[in-house]
């Protein structure tokens, strides 16, 4: 499934508190065959000094795509969003909104803060690794994203 | 009557002899015109109080003829009703040689009884003796009247009322002060207002009277009531609602203050605003609630369905026929949760997510609840049709799922024929009916009420599916429309739901 050019993986940073749904997300990328490096931080402050190779994670590279909880500890996933996109270096890449919430004013309040897509996790599993295939499939097939380069 | 004359004559004389010489006689006709002539009833007497002679007035208030009443004592006149007291004072002062003013209550010749104000005076001879009494008097029966009617005001009113004059000395203190202050009256009177004001107040009121008197200008005059405190006799300060007035004649002022004791209202308004607060406050929860339903609650539960899917999907083939069957129960029992969070989620919404209301075209939202139902319909071939239906006021999205509900039901409720849907609208009085008519199944009358719980459902779940929250939506939908729902149906035979709009302009 994996259609990009070169064969690096596709690098996945998921901002996501609940050990639970970090393995359901490592499994369902396990189950969709993706060929991935998935860096997982349980917070909004983490995720930050994750993205500015802060300290530990001066080596880790930077994400392809970022799938994002809203309601996270310290700083929440609304203030992680709207501080990546502030930032010259960071705003071009794609986020996606991972959340339980199906709340009206988060998700018009995402895309206000220029999230790329909002996703409200489905309760079923089967659904869930659709998804993961689904937003594979369109942000690494079928979008055209700008080269790393820049 | 030449008697008369020769009366008149006489007392006019004896009045000459007894010391108006210094009148001419100019005078003295001018005089007894004056008398004769005059409003007032005049009576002289000699000094035994005998009556010598009476004027047409008199005779025109009393009915007595002046025939009838030479040389009977003024007596006559007597109602019974003015206290002897006074007969004793009024003899005791005009014997002395002064002169008595006062009220009396008489009794006229017919017996019916009338008010004067009299001033007698002694009249003295040219010796210095007291040789006459005058009393001149004037009917003030009417001005009694409008007194009683006053005072009858100022002692029933439950307000209390309460005059002060220019330098805020009281003057009048009805009886609702003296329950609301706690002061008799006699406590009150000549003391300055001030002693019913918490020290607070009491400058302002100084200044307030000084500004008036210098400049003509109140604050509090002409305002209507304005909320204040008051003082009681026991120290005891309490919420008022104060009214004042001013009148004047030509140097007499007074301020005339109306109070209400207000306690009781402060204390209602006191307890709305706690229930108020109270209600926002469980509103906020409710909310609150609704967030955590959509939120919190739906993580842990999708941790249960997800994992058992995933048991499921990794270890199906190692697992017995049994372990298989319990995974589904596991889940089916997590997606029924599911469903009914999100249908508690829908119902909180009707008021925490409710729009404005707007003109909506029911025709309108009627199409497109045909729509949305498209499949449904087809499966049953079912027939809706709808007589011409208004405009009215409405959250458009509410009204849309308030009708998709109601022919949602008829069509799911059917019985063995293909369901036919009528609607209709009629306008009664200021409102307008809706109705929606099905040909299925039918509501026995004692489940009326039931429906319209949430969660509340008449069939198995494998007859007819749905957690039973489509009717509560709906009549919560309505009710935020400030109309009423409610249904006729007999079992087999279909039923009719009704719903109720106010008509707006």
């Amino acid at each position: 499934m994996h259609t990009t050019t070169n064969a690096r993986p596709v690098e996945i940073l998921l901002v996501e508190d609940n050990p639970g749904d970090v393995r359901l997300t490592e499994e369902a990328l396990k189950e969709s065959k993706l060929y991935n490096n998935l860096t997982v931080v349980a917070d909004g402050v983490e995720a930050m000094s994750c993205l500015r190779k802060e300290g530990k994670y001066a080596d880790v590279p930077r994400p392809d795509i970022i799938l994002l909880d809203l309601n996270l500890p310290k700083k929440d996933g609304r203030e992680v969003l709207a501080e990546i996109k502030n930032d010259e270096k960071l705003k071009f890449i794609p986020i996606v909104i991972l959340t339980t919430s199906s709340n009206e004013e988060d998700i018009l309040k995402s895309y206000g803060l220029h999230a790329n897509c909002y996703v409200t996790k489905p309760v079923d599993f089967d659904e869930f690794i659709k998804i993961v295939q689904a937003v594979h499939n369109f942000w690494f097939s079928i979008v055209k994203l700008p080269s790393e380069s820049e | 009557m030449p008697q008369k004359n020769d009366e008149k004559r006489t007392a006019v004389d004896k009045l000459f002899e007894d010391g108006l010489h210094s009148l001419n006689k100019e005078h003295l006709s001018n005089l007894i015109y004056t008398i004769e002539q005059g409003s007032r009833s005049v009576i002289i007497t000699d000094v035994k109080g005998c009556i010598e002679y009476v004027n047409p007035s008199f005779s025109r208030i009393t009915g007595y003829t002046a025939t009838e009443v030479i040389g009977k004592n003024p007596c006559i006149l007597k109602s019974g009703e003015t206290p002897s007291e006074q007969y004793r004072q009024l003899w005791e002062t005009i014997i002395s040689g002064k002169e008595w003013e006062g009220e009396f209550h008489n009794r006229k010749k017919n017996g019916d009884r009338y008010w004067t104000f009299a001033t007698i005076s002694p009249i003295r001879n040219t010796e210095g003796n007291i040789a006459h009494f005058i009393g001149i008097q004037r009917e003030i029966t009417e001005r009694k009247r409008k007194e009683v009617r006053f005072s009858a005001f100022v002692k029933n009113t439950a307000d209390a009322l309460i005059a002060i004059d220019e330098q805020g000395i009281v003057e009048l203190f009805n009886p609702a002060a003296e329950k609301m202050f706690r002061y008799k009256k006699e406590e009150v009177l000549g003391k300055d207002v001030k002693m019913l004001m918490p020290e607070s107040y009491r400058k302002k009121h100084e200044d307030g009277l000084k500004r008036y008197l210098s400049t003509g200008k109140a604050s509090v005059l002409g305002m209507g009531p304005v909320e204040l405190e008051a003082l009681r006799k026991d120290g005891t300060v309490f919420p008022i609602e104060l009214t004042i007035g001013d009148a004047r004649l030509d140097e007499y002022f007074t301020f005339i203050g109306i109070i209400r004791d207000i306690t009781e209202r402060k204390w209602a308004e006191q307890k709305l605003i706690n229930s108020m607060e109270e209600l926002s406050r469980s509103n906020a929860e409710l909310q609150q609630f609704a967030y955590v339903a959509s939120h919190d609650l739906q993580e842990p539960l999708r941790m249960i369905t997800s994992y058992t899917k995933l048991l499921e999907r990794r270890y199906k083939d190692k697992l017995d026929f049994n372990a298989n069957e319990y995974i589904a129960y596991a889940v089916d029992g997590a997606m029924r949760m599911q469903q009914l969070i999100n249908d508690l989620l829908a119902y909180s919404r009707v008021t925490s997510r409710g729009k404005e209301f707007e003109p909506v075209n029911c025709t309108e939202v009627l199409d497109r609840v045909i729509k949305n139902l498209k499949v449904a319909i087809e499966e049953s071939n079912a027939i809706i049709t709808h007589d011409t239906l208004p405009v009215v006021m409405a959250d458009m999205s509410q009204l849309t799922q308030l009708f998709q509900n109601l022919i949602g039901n008829a069509v799911k409720f059917r019985g063995a024929a293909p369901p036919r849907v009528h609607i209709s609208a009629e306008q009664k009085k200021r409102e307008w009916i809706f109705s929606v008519t099905d040909n299925g199944i039918g509501i026995d009358p004692q489940y009326y009420d039931r429906i319209f719980v949430v969660f509340q459902r008449l069939h198995g779940k494998e007859d007819y599916p749905g957690s039973g929250i489509g009717l509560s939506i709906c009549k919560k939908i309505v009710e935020r429309h400030s109309g009423r729902i409610w249904l006729k149906s007999e079992p087999g035979s279909g039923a009719t739901f009704y719903f109720s709009l106010p008509v707006r302009n």
